[in-house]
């Protein structure tokens, strides 16, 4: 859902939201000690005490290159879609979010997340989410459920969407960046039931209208997650599946036109038609094994296959697609040093029918030459004030075969406005 | 804890077996797209649809190499295909206009003949005129205008000579093993067809640049290719993919387009007319909007097939450029006067743009890399009778 706003210069508006940034962290430095994490959606939603909150949270990120050698980023092997986007060279605002959350008295809430990135020198302002929750405690089954409406973020997996903040890299997680164009978003319900030994059972359908889906199809998605919260460990595992249908979803990054020769890879012109079916698995584990001392890891797999056709103006082909998606990643964290290390790998295996084939794959961009693309991040976090990161990373990017490091410093800043 | 260990376990075991050099991409068996006849054409491009009743193979190829050359098939033994498509020109002849075996001038330039087994439609305004089979009647046969000139009165005894050929009798032979006769007309078109199916080629400089060769092309050929796909120029909305024209046609095509456009050369009396003799497929429809609409043809050994146009009414490729670049033509006297630039009917990307003499020079190098010279010298596509050794 994004909301018109004129396209500025990236660094320009870099800037800009830093100077504000700072501004505001120079006044939310004295009184932002109770809030530390950004608000989000349904978890925070159990409390039944009328209550408004507004906060904030912004990521700026100065990289050292440009994290694709083409001006669109594609992996070889993958149709893409969505906000899939690489990263360029020089300072970036890689997200900027207010959300405003308030909670009535008789368990039904509302909350407004407005976000901001920029990519390719302009920035958009979006509605990140939009949505209606009612609160339900089922004391006698020792559990509570929640029913959320709107344009909400999916929630089967915690990786799906999360805060500048909250995550171990500064930059997208590969698999939902291949597979939901960044991460999935979209209008529609969701219901969950949370049980007090730390169950989850989850179901959210969509309208389709968002990648991988192409609006002429519903979607649905269902989870299950555990989560364990001990003296001195904190885990999160789960597992889901989703679902959507599209007939001639195309990759909407682009607005041009094929470009001719067969060797130039320009899927603007390539519908895809067919079943995309998702599954994952996470885990997330924090040890505080010794006083100020943290090891934190997270292990996330997703299996994604594609039944359909491609086509262009004059071809069709069929498409059997079975992706695969691993991330692990890991951190010791010291007080306020944090290192860390995630390593990120994409296998994609492709099967064209038809004579159309071989000509369909080049042009969509779906030939790989058998190298999985890949990804390591290696960081240092130094949480420089409760409300506020400072990140260095090294970055090894393979997804397009070729090896590309660079290296991002970043800041993250998040508190609570209101 | 145990659960998280297990858990932890269960997923880097999962991740690494399953995350790990998998990668691929693969297609149907080959055989599934190849035929019988060796067709000189890279993996990544579809083969050539042969028709079902005249599947291609060597033996046509070289019967119909042999007609294709040969004097005796027209009605006064003066012509030939390869009277209008000569091999060192791209097979193309020179000419403004073509000239037949009377001597009729005919109304439009002789197309060149290389990768016509992918055109969509053959001649440059006949939107039906699909197969080579259909084409070749048209030059053999035709009465207006006359170009090889056989006809009822003479068609027996040029059929007879052939007939009475050792040499001919033994092609036609092999061509058609299973025909009792196999010299006929209809044979001899299949024969025709099959050759001129055949005259294909993927080997230019800019063929080999697609293929990853960086050094096939120069450094002002790259630079004219940036600006041929360019939204500038718009040169490739119409003369793109790999055979250089948007009216391909191939084995894998399963969407049919068979575009045709106007390109402004003419507007006469600012009405949009061309000429009596030359509307394009409005000659065919009868469609007011299709006037003046023609075939886009392939650019490949552009540079060997001057003058240009449908009637060839454009000298040389500079020129080519200037025209585009003013987004149609003006003529300013004359029975055909008209600013062709306002032709109602013509093509919304001959917009026209700027260029300057370095851009237009880089322009000229990357059409003339899609010239291979080599199937202008190639004994497998020349004269088989004044070729000792055919291949």
């Amino acid at each position: 859902m994004t909301i018109t706003m004129p396209p500025k210069r990236l660094s320009k508006l870099a800037l800009q939201v830093l100077a504000c940034t700072s501004c505001a962290l120079l006044a939310q430095s004295a009184q932002s000690h109770t809030d530390s994490s950004p608000a989000t959606s349904s978890t925070k939603a159990s409390t039944h005490q009328p209550q408004t909150t507004v906060n904030g949270a912004l990521q700026v990120t100065y990289r050292t290159d440009d994290s694709t050698s083409q001006n669109l980023w594609q992996i070889p092997g993958i149709l893409l879609g969505g906000e899939a986007h690489g990263y360029e060279r020089g300072p970036a605002l890689d997200s900027a979010n207010l959300t405003i959350r308030h909670v009535h008295d008789n368990g039904l809430y509302g909350v407004i997340e407005i976000g901001s990135h920029s990519h390719d020198g302009e920035a958009e302002v979006e509605f990140e989410e939009v949505l209606v929750g009612y609160h339900l405690p089922l004391p006698e089954q020792n559990a509570t459920a929640v029913f959320e409406a709107g344009h909400l973020n999916a929630r089967f997996s915690p990786f799906n969407h999360q805060h500048a903040n909250e995550k171990a890299s500064s930059e997208d997680h590969l698999a939902y960046a291949a597979f939901f164009g960044g991460h999935f978003t979209d209008n529609g319900l969701r219901a969950h039931l949370t049980h007090d030994s730390g169950w989850t059972l989850g179901i959210e359908a969509w309208q389709g209208n968002e990648y991988p889906g192409d609006g002429t199809h519903a979607a649905v998605d269902g989870y299950v997650h555990y989560e364990l919260n001990q003296d001195k460990w904190k885990t999160n595992a789960g597992i889901w599946a989703f679902q959507t249908q599209s007939e001639v979803r195309t990759d909407q990054r682009q607005t041009g036109h094929s470009h001719g020769t067969p060797a130039k890879t320009d899927t603007s012109s390539v519908q895809y038609g067919g079943d995309s079916v998702v599954f994952g698995a996470f885990a997330q584990l924090d040890w505080n094994f010794a006083e100020d001392w943290h090891w934190q890891t997270e292990a996330e797999w997703l299996a994604y296959s594609e039944r359909g056709d491609i086509r262009d103006e004059s071809r069709l082909a069929g498409l059997k697609g079975d992706y695969t998606a691993g991330r692990i990643y890991s951190a010791l964290r010291y007080n306020k040093q944090q290192i860390g290390v995630q390593y990120e790998r994409l296998s994609l295996k492709n099967h064209l029918s038809g004579s159309a084939g071989p000509l369909i794959a080049a042009s969509a961009g779906l030939l790989n030459p058998g190298q999985d693309p890949e990804k390591t991040t290696i960081s240092y976090n130094w949480f420089a004030h409760q409300n506020l990161l400072v990140r260095l990373e090294w970055i090894y990017n393979r997804t397009e075969l070729q090896s590309n490091p660079y290296a991002a410093l970043g800041l993250v800043w998040h508190s609570r406005l209101y | 804890m145990l659960y998280s260990r297990l858990i932890f376990a269960l997923l880097g075991t999962v991740l690494l077996t399953a995350c790990s050099g998998g990668s691929k991409t693969s297609f149907d068996a080959p055989e599934v797209s190849s035929t019988g006849y060796p067709w000189p054409v890279p993996s990544n491009i579809p083969l050539p649809i042969e028709p079902e009743d005249n599947p291609m193979s060597e033996e046509k190829f070289q019967l119909g190499r042999h007609l294709f050359y040969d004097n005796r098939l027209s009605g006064n033994g003066s012509q030939s295909c390869a009277s209008c498509h000569h091999q060192d020109k791209a097979f193309t002849d020179g000419l403004t206009v073509s000239v037949g075996s009377t001597g009729q001038k005919l109304a439009r330039n002789a197309q060149s003949l290389i990768n016509v087994a992918y055109n969509a439609t053959l001649t440059w305004a006949n939107p039906s005129l699909s197969t080579l089979e259909q084409q070749a009647i048209i030059p053999i046969f035709g009465e207006d205008p006359v170009e090889q000139g056989i006809n009822d009165e003479n068609r027996e005894r040029i059929l007879a000579e052939f007939a009475a050929d050792s040499d001919y009798q033994k092609l036609f032979q092999a061509a058609f093993p299973t025909q009792a006769d196999p010299v006929s007309y209809a044979n001899i078109v299949k024969g025709i067809a099959s050759f001129v199916r055949g005259i294909i080629t993927f080997n230019s400089p800019a063929d080999r640049f697609e293929r990853g060769d960086a050094s096939a092309l120069t450094p002002a050929a790259q630079r004219g290719r940036t600006l041929f796909f360019s939204e500038s120029l718009e040169c490739f909305h119409c003369h793109g993919g790999y055979n250089f024209s948007d009216s391909t046609l191939d084995s894998a095509t399963t969407f049919v387009e068979r575009p045709f456009h106007n390109t402004g050369l003419f507007n006469i009396n600012g009405t949009g007319d061309f000429p009596e003799d030359n509307t394009g497929i409005f000659e065919i429809t009868g469609d007011p909007g299709d006037m003046g609409k023609f075939r886009a043809v392939s650019l490949r050994n552009i540079a060997d097939t001057a003058p240009y146009m449908h009637d060839g009414s454009i000298n040389t490729l500079d020129d080519v450029i200037d025209f585009y670049a003013a987004g149609g033509r003006v003529i300013e006297t004359g029975a055909l006067a008209g600013d062709g630039r306002l032709n109602p009917f013509k093509d919304g990307f001959v917009s026209g743009f700027q260029i300057t003499q370095g851009e237009k020079a880089d322009l000229i190098a990357f059409l003339q890399s899609l010239s291979d010279p080599e199937i202008k010298r190639s004994p497998r596509f020349a004269n088989p009778h004044t070729s000792t050794q055919p291949q």
